[in-house]
């Protein structure tokens, strides 16, 4: 089987196929510590591309509480549970990836979700870790937590949907290493399904065929970022090329944030999909909890996201988030704001990074009425 | 003279007869061979439970997992395929009979799989080597054509398009984009305008797998290699399957010959090769997870008797193979004789 290198997990890996990357990859970039999982997002996409007949049970996008949510039900415990221990050792992987731990006849280790595991997207919303005990007080972490995940498909470098297709019907634009199942060639078998670790290819009831997140590519090709991005009422994303390390390209929003910054990082990297959607984790919440999620670099990020405000750029980078619905290609960040500018260098985007603060009397003279905040 | 040399002409004669039925006895194990019987008249075309198929021979194709590529079949849920066929000079029908406890008739639920079954003939005219090197699905430059028969078709044939309102009786949804008519709907009728279409992707692109009008259960495809099943253009079959106490009955219809290059054509100056495949839904067999017969020879019969291609021996037509051996062992034994006799009347 060819080796390909994983940049996430430190090492060369096994994958069925040779590496072949596009001329740039689509990423993007989700603070977990600002999501209010007001689903928003997954309504912009579900509006967008999953309100067709067939599509009832479909979130491309879908936002659930960690620990205890997951859509669809136990896609990621389940599948650690048959993936076995997972160590590092350093920022070496030394576990196996699913591509690795496959099971003779098949291309990577996973599950086929069962029918009612579709049926509660909204399971475990809301719920917190464990019980609070009389007289508990919130300290950092939080003894008692949760926070939320928002999903999409990872457009992975490595992607396993692809290498289980039989048919070759799945495959990665060279334009923009967006991940796309052929509507004509798919015939159902769903072995992509099967595989990919985060269950983001769905099977459409109807047409009897798989269908996947698009990554709003109508949009990216005119160089828009995508309808969940958009509409985040949090302004928690940014969508950006992502590269690998030695190619980083750090005044570009999320390399900036991904290998500059090393805030942002990808979700599950053990299963070695080399994914390209990547996540500030939360601050309030264990390591233990993260490290298995995030991998090793957990610690690093939480530090220097906490230091976000002796860190300009970082912050004009974070501010630039969820500011315009234009693609940011480059950033940059003088005398007190932080600016996007699209492939021609154009300004596409100008956030001051202090709000300014106005002040005003509580008393209207003209309408003699006292302003309050509260009724 | 010995008693040995006596009786070396009768060695002789019995040695080239044993070299000539054993190598015989090669080739039919090499091919064995299965036969669409004529019959004059009307075919069962559309009735796999006809008493039509009681008179029929029965051709046992063993079948086992796929494993030569992935994703393998671990296990086989199904070990042979019972075929049979028909042929009237005009249109030719088979029939797979195969026993499955579990009728697998849907493939809507994100987790259903439904029973399915093919044939698979080599486009192109391939001696009993050539194909087996070939192995299954064909390969670049050699055309396979596959007859594939899936259940979920054939309910929505019989029983019109399976809906996801009928796969989930307490569902609702009061909207969708473009919709007409009242919910919960029905497809293909309120669905059928072009922006409705539009949010049915695999429909709207023309795959046939999506398509909720379908009027056969049975695909006409071709195969080039592994992971290339294309449908084609001229879709030319007929076919009808039916569950009955444990056991699938599959009938599978064309004419002999068609006007479509993609399509085997069953002339009478050839033999074909033949494969069978089976997928058990209960066991989530799709694709590449099946089971399947090796190929086999079929040989057409006509009014006139079993056609095809002349058979050889060693390279000659049967006839002449035959014809050269006898006059060999005339020779042989007259010269024996001749050397016998001036002996004894020395
Ligand atoms: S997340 Fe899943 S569906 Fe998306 S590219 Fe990766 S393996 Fe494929
Ligand atoms: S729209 Fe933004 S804030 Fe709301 S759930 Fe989605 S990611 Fe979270």
């Amino acid at each position: 089987m060819p080796k390909v290198y994983n940049w996430q997990i430190g090492r060369e890996m096994d994958y069925p196929y040779e590496a072949a990357y596009p001329e740039k990859q689509f990423g993007a970039v989700f603070d977990i510590n600002k999501c209010i999982a007001c689903q928003t997002c997954t309504l912009a996409c579900k509006n967008a591309w999953t309100s067709g007949r067939g599509q009832e049970h479909m979130f491309f996008n879908n936002v659930e509480t960690k620990p205890y949510g997951s859509y669809p039900l136990g896609w990621d415990v389940r599948l650690l549970e048959q993936l076995g221990g997972q160590s590092w050792s350093g920022g070496v992987y030394t576990g196996k990836t699913v591509f690795e731990a496959a099971p003779a006849g098949r291309a990577a280790l996973g599950f086929l979700p069962e029918d009612e595991d579709w049926a509660h997207p909204n399971h475990g919303e809301d719920e917190v870790a464990g019980t609070i005990d009389t007289g508990a007080y919130f300290t950092l972490p939080h003894p008692v937590w949760m926070f939320y995940l928002q999903r999409i498909c990872n457009h992975c470098s490595y992607p396993a949907c692809l290498a289980s297709c039989p048919r070759k019907a799945i495959y990665k634009r060279e334009e923009d290493g967006i991940v796309l199942i052929d509507q004509t060639r798919c015939r159902g078998y769903r072995e992509c399904a099967r595989s990919c670790p985060f269950k983001k290819v769905l099977y459409n009831t109807v047409t009897r065929v798989s269908e996947k997140c698009i990554a709003c590519y109508p949009l990216v090709e005119q160089g828009r970022q995508t309808y969940c991005t958009l509409s985040c009422i949090g302004r928690i994303r940014i969508n950006g090329w992502v590269n690998f390390p030695d190619k980083a390209v750090l005044d570009s929003p999320v390399d900036f944030l991904v290998h500059g910054r090393k805030v942002a990082l990808p979700l599950y990297p053990q299963f070695g999909l080399n994914v390209n959607i990547y996540y500030i984790p939360p601050i309030h919440v264990p390591s233990e909890f993260l490290l298995q999620m995030f991998g090793p670099g957990v610690p690093n990020a939480i530090d220097t996201y906490k230091r976000v405000k002796d860190d300009p750029e970082l912050l004009g980078v974070l501010l630039l988030m969820g500011s315009t619905d234009k693609w940011i290609e480059k950033f940059r960040v003088k005398e007190g704001f932080a600016y996007g500018y699209d492939a021609k260098g154009d300004e596409v985007s100008r956030v001051p990074l202090k709000e300014p603060i106005y002040i005003r009397p509580d008393f209207n003279a003209a309408t003699g009425a006292f302003l309050h905040n509260t009724p | 003279m010995t008693r040995f040399s006596k009786y070396l002409p009768l060695m002789f004669v019995l040695a080239l007869a044993i070299a000539l039925s054993s190598n015989g006895l090669a080739l039919a194990q090499a091919q064995p061979q299965f036969i669409s019987a004529y019959q004059d008249g009307d075919l069962p075309v559309a009735d796999p439970l006809s008493a039509a198929w009681d008179s029929v021979p029965v051709y046992t194709a063993s079948v086992t997992p796929q494993s030569a590529i992935k994703p393998t079949l671990f296990q086989a849920t199904i070990s042979s395929i019972d075929v049979q066929s028909l042929n009237n000079g005009k249109d030719i029908v088979f029939r797979l009979v195969w026993t499955d406890e579990t009728q697998d008739l849907h493939a809507t639920k994100p987790d259903e799989f439904r029973d399915a079954a093919a044939l698979q003939f080599s486009v192109q005219d391939l001696d009993a080597e050539q194909t087996q090197k070939i192995l299954c699905m064909g390969a670049a430059g050699q055309l396979t054509n596959l007859w594939h028969w899936k259940a979920d078709w054939q309910y929505d044939v019989d029983e019109g398009f399976f809906d996801v309102v009928d796969a989930y009786p307490n569902f609702w949804l009061d909207h969708y984009p473009f919709v007409v008519g009242e919910p919960p709907f029905r497809l293909p009728t309120d669905f059928n305008s072009d922006s409705a279409k539009r949010y049915l992707i695999g429909w709207s692109a023309g795959n046939p797998l999506s398509d909720p009008a379908r009027v056969t259960p049975v695909e006409d495809l071709n195969a080039y290699g592994f992971g290339t099943v294309t449908s084609q253009a001229n879709q030319d079959l007929l076919g009808r399957g039916v569950w009955q106490d444990g056991k699938w009955y599959v009938v599978f219809s064309r004419s002999l010959t068609d006007n479509d290059a993609a399509d085997i054509q069953f002339t009478t100056d050839r033999s074909f090769s033949i494969a069978f495949a089976a997928w058990d839904g209960s066991d989530q067999q799709v694709g590449a997870r099946k089971q399947l017969s090796t190929w086999t020879t079929m040989l057409l019969e006509t009014k006139e008797g079993i056609a095809g291609p002349a058979k050889k021996i060693l390279g000659l037509p049967i006839g002449a193979a035959i014809a050269v051996g006898v006059v060999v062992v005339l020779v042989i034994l007259g010269g024996v004789l001749l050397v016998m006799r001036r002996r004894k009347a020395a």
